[in-house]
């Protein structure tokens, strides 16, 4: 289904007079059309000074060509409507493949160039063959971001030199999309990745669960197996009550940062961004449950995809100026255990820093 | 071939052939020229399936323009031919070299311009009725040509072709192209035509200006072979009125001959013409009318304007032409010498008095005999005449050659040393040109000076265009005797019934039709000039004002009506009704498109917010690009807190309005 975006009201009827009365359409005259122009001033010149009246039908002829130009280029380019597709997530410096949809109204479109403006981004050409009538046509786009943050998708040019090639007419439309470009991330080997002398078998999930560890009581429900009843309880009690067992921990691992460092330059800021990314990209890789305690968030440990983007998210968007400490206590999670990023950092400089 | 490559090809073809149509319609270009490019635009196809030899061809071609060019100025300085002319023989050789050699698109689109080139001389080489026709054509030829440049450029570019799919939807775009470019094309045409001023600057440029040839200044009795039909357009003859028509006798004098050397008749050269200038109404006042003045009002429009004459029955005595001279002959015929490449309209007031006088008349030239045995001529002329003298003499040699002789346009074996003789005693027949070459030598012989004229005869009547139309085949040679105490008499010893011909009815009609179109082609197309101009701006102005007229007329009448003002009340719901009629549709239709868009709620938070930013960015605060819609409210609201009870709730609700929440929709996967 065509998505609506907010200037439709150009295409009914008032609108279609203020474009065609009010609107500007840049117009740029190829090599072909300067000399056509030129032409068809000669024949016109030579019109007028002859008085020869078939050479004022011939340039009535031209400047009709002229003419049946202009409706048919505004017919070819009005209308197209562009639906922009990320294929997966989008990097700091890794190229990201967009696909890009085209629809277009009743008149169909020959070699259309489509020119996006990306924000702070020089954006290349394509151009698309076909956009056959009232239907749609994909094709692929890559885009590089060079940096994390929003990359944001001001306008889209589209360009045709529809129906002789005379003149070049572009028709922008601006847009406001934008999609998160996380920071760039490395693979990082698993030793430098996984912290060590962490006792994970001590952790508790402090929740009931399918351990074996005994976590609280409650009563007794059908079903309960008659080993679990607590006899001692029930004797005090006199009724029934079994022993819940706590849910047995899966190792995980805390992204511990205490700070931002301010007095850091920027690339050294991105580096430590791009490592505590790449921290957490290769934990997540090695099905280690990831949590982040850092200024401003605090995600516990989740082995999921989901999780793995609200940790790339806050830090795509994170600044540093941001002064709000982590998690109070100082801890590098509730339990004490977790990564201290900015030590780790610090400490492998060539993991860290590129 | 892709089908670009070929519908492109086929489509320059087409304008190729209009040009060599164009050309060809001239009648000035050279047959061989003519036949080899028709050659080689017919068989262009076949030379395709030989690419080796088509590139054998193309490694030559700057040697090849070289010589063209060479052939070019050899044309226009040495055999002094036209500019135009040389210039088209120059296209139509390009053409065949073009034509012949490989096609690329840069190959077929020279093709399509020499094709369009060549249109344009021929509109300046002649302005044939059938010009409308190419030119009509023209008009979704070049759009398919240009059409399918533009995507024979674009697929080189893309380095892609049409994909299959996309065939039949191409095809049909094209076709829809054309026939919607012949109306936008022929109302815009029709405008520019219509309204682009005729300033006619008249500016010469070197080489530019051409020479004018005599008209028909000659009888040529030397002639062999027949005389073929000739049904070219002359001119169209005029009168105004009925009564007018009934009194022309049917000549229209072209120039005078006199001076006849055995062979043929030329004009004398001592002749001397007088030079006329028009008065300030552009009048050219030849003469003053005489005792017993017969005048006839003639309106001429001259197609043919080869030769220098101007056609007048009788003795012109007032010219109306816009030529800025015009030389008058002894005779009283009429020429002018300055460059004319299209229809002449001129008006004439004419004596058609049988006979003028001229003033100090010198007979001695009209007296001239060539020097050939004429015994035998002369004892004809001894008995046709007897003892006759002046115009019963003439009229008797008259008689006797309508008689004796035949008219016929077979002209036979070449004509011996005494071609007269030859007329009178050997064949017995011959063209008008040697009846009246024999009059006139034996008017001569019997001491009455004379002279041939030749001109034009009667013409036919065109009932549609109301209008004499004056043929090639029309052309006539006629005698003119100067009897004492009455002057110069005409006499016409070419028997009529023969020299008039017959058609039938049904292809004369279609001939007079097809005459007709041209008149109008004429008079519509190649006339027009800035009074035609003025003329048609005044007559839409004139139609306007009768239309408002008769609008304020039948609004009085429908107003001022008894019913209507008695019921006041009907009055005004018949208005209302009215214009709610024409509203009402345009609104509902307005309605469900912007519905059919999404709610127009949403449409109208959407427009909200963006007047909203427009007004802040006036104020100095315009909305970053990376920066979000809430972050940008903050940011406002950081700085002007008293507007946050406006940009807050109107943030808000663009949101909801383009993303459905109030947190907007952010692109994370």
């Amino acid at each position: 289904m065509r998505k609506e975006s907010s200037h439709i009201t150009l295409l009914s009827l008032p609108g279609r007079w203020y474009r065609w009365l009010v609107m500007t359409r840049p117009l740029r005259f190829t090599r072909f059309g300067t000399l056509y122009i030129l032409f068809a001033l000669g024949v016109g010149a030579a019109a007028i000074n002859t008085g020869n009246n078939l050479l004022y039908l011939i340039l009535g002829i031209l400047l009709g060509l002229i003419v049946v130009s202009g409706f048919l280029s505004d017919s070819a380019l009005w209308g197209i409507h562009s639906e922009w597709f990320p294929q997966g997530s989008c990097y700091a410096g890794r190229p990201v493949p967009f696909e890009i949809r085209l629809s277009k109204g009743w008149f169909p479109s020959i070699a259309l160039e489509v020119t996006p403006r990306w924000s702070g981004m020089a954006g290349g050409s394509r151009l698309v063959f076909w956009i056959p009538s009232r239907g749609v046509a994909s094709f692929q786009h890559t885009v590089n971001p060079l940096r994390r943050g929003w990359l944001s998708l001001e306008s889209v040019r589209y360009a045709s030199r529809f129906p002789f090639g005379l003149f070049e007419k572009s028709h922008r439309e601006s847009r406001e999309e934008k999609w998160l470009v996380y920071p760039a991330v490395k693979r990082l080997p698993s030793a430098s990745a996984l912290s060590t002398g962490t006792d994970r078998a001590d952790r508790t999930a402090e929740k009931s669960g399918l351990g074996s560890v005994p976590f609280s009581l409650r009563d007794y429900r059908r079903g309960d197996s008659a080993r679990r009843i607590h006899w001692k309880s029930t004797a005090k009690t006199g009724r029934l009550l079994v022993n819940e067992m706590e849910e047995e921990c899966e190792p995980g691992e805390f992204l511990y940062v205490s700070h931002w460092p301010e007095h850091l330059n920027a690339e050294e800021q991105e580096s430590l961004i791009s490592f505590t990314a790449s921290l957490a990209f290769t934990l997540h890789e090695n099905r280690c449950p990831v949590g982040l305690n850092a200024p401003g968030i605090y995600l516990p440990p989740e082995n999921s995809r989901e999780n793995l983007h609200r940790v790339l998210s806050y830090l795509a968007l994170v600044d540093f100026s941001d002064v709000t400490p982590a998690e109070s206590g100082g801890s590098r999670r509730k339990d004490g255990n977790g990564i201290d990023v900015l030590a780790r950092w610090r400490k492998e400089p060539h993991v860290a820093r590129r | 071939m892709s089908l670009a490559g070929s519908s492109f090809l086929w489509s320059v073809r087409g304008v190729a052939a209009l040009g060599l149509s164009a050309l060809t319609m001239t009648g000035e270009i050279g047959t061989g020229y003519l036949v080899a490019a028709w050659g080689f635009w017919s068989f262009s196809w076949a030379m395709d399936r030989f690419p080796e030899r088509q590139d054998t061809l193309r490694r030559y071609e700057t040697a090849i323009v070289i010589a063209l060019i060479g052939v070019f100025l050899f044309d226009f300085f040495i055999k002094r031919n036209t500019f135009f002319v040389a210039l088209s023989h120059f296209l139509l050789l390009f053409q065949m070299f073009k034509l012949a050699g490989r096609k690329t698109r840069s190959d077929a689109m020279q093709i399509f311009l020499l094709g369009f080139f060549q249109l344009l001389a021929a509109c300046t080489l002649s302005v044939n009725a059938w010009h409308a026709i190419l030119l009509l054509l023209l008009i979704p030829s070049a759009t398919a040509a240009l059409f399918w440049n533009y995507v024979e450029q674009e697929s080189e570019k893309a380095q892609m072709s049409i994909p299959p799919a996309a065939l039949r939807p191409f095809r049909r775009l094209t076709w829809g192209m054309c026939l919607s470019a012949i109306p936008i094309n022929l109302a815009l045409t029709l405008s520019v035509f219509i309204f682009f001023p005729r300033l006619k600057l008249n500016f010469s440029l070197p080489g530019f200006d051409t020479g004018r040839t005599g008209y028909i200044d000659q009888v040529n009795l030397l002639q062999s072979g027949n005389l073929s039909n000739d049904n070219s357009t002359v001119l169209w003859l005029a009168f105004p009125s009925e009564q007018d028509r009934q009194a022309w006798n049917g000549y229209l004098r072209g120039t005078t001959l006199d001076f006849f050397d055995g062979r043929q008749w030329n004009a004398s050269k001592t002749e001397s013409l007088t030079r006329f200038l028009a008065d300030s109404n552009g009048v050219f006042t030849l003469s003053r009318p005489g005792p017993g003045f017969k005048p006839l009002h003639q309106m001429i429009t001259l197609i043919n304007t080869s030769g220098s004459t101007l056609f007048a029955a009788g003795l012109p005595i007032q010219v109306v032409a816009s030529l800025q001279f015009v030389q008058r002959e002894k005779s009283g015929c009429l020429h002018w010498n300055v460059p004319w490449r299209r229809p002449l309209r001129y008006q004439v007031l004419s004596d058609i008095r049988t006979s003028f006088k001229e003033t100090a008349f010198n007979r001695t030239p009209f007296l001239e005999l060539p020097s050939l045995p004429l015994e035998r001529t002369a004892a004809l002329t001894r008995s046709i005449t007897g003892r006759r003298k002046g115009a019963a003499a003439a009229q008797a040699i008259e008689n006797y050659l309508r008689i004796h002789m035949q008219y016929s346009t077979e002209l036979g074996s070449p004509a011996p040393l005494n071609p007269i003789e030859d007329f009178l005693f050997v064949k017995h027949r011959g063209s008008c040109g040697s009846f009246a070459s024999a009059m006139a030598l034996m008017l001569r012989l019997h001491g009455i000076p004379s002279r041939i004229v030749a001109g034009y005869y009667k013409g036919e009547w065109n009932e549609h265009a109301g209008q004499v139309l004056i043929r090639e085949r029309d052309a006539h040679a006629w005698v003119e005797a100067y009897v004492n105490g009455e002057g110069w008499v005409p006499f016409d010893p070419t028997p009529r019934a023969t020299f008039e011909g017959n058609e039938s009815d049904i292809w004369r009609s279609i001939e007079q039709y097809w005459d007709y179109l041209g008149f109008k082609w004429n008079k519509l197309v190649v006339e027009y000039d800035l009074y035609a101009q003025i003329k048609a701006l005044d007559s839409v102005r004139d139609t306007s004002e009768k239309l408002n007229n008769r609008v304020a007329q039948w609004w009085e009448k429908l107003t001022s009506s008894k019913k209507l003002r008695s019921s006041k009340p009907n009055h005004r719901w018949w208005r209302r009704s009215f214009f709610w009629s024409l509203i009402l549709p345009l609104f509902f239709w307005v309605f469900t498109r912007r519905h059919k868009s999404g709610s127009s709620a949403e449409d109208a938070a959407v427009r909200r917010y963006r007047r909203l930013l427009l007004q802040l960015a006036k104020k100095g605060m315009p909305k970053g690009s990376a920066e979000t819609g809430w972050e940008f409210a903050r940011r406002v609201v950081a700085r002007w807190p008293d507007q946050s009870e406006i940009v807050m709730p109107a943030t808000g609700n663009y949101y909801r309005a383009r993303f459905a929440s109030t947190h907007g929709k952010v692109n994370i996967l």
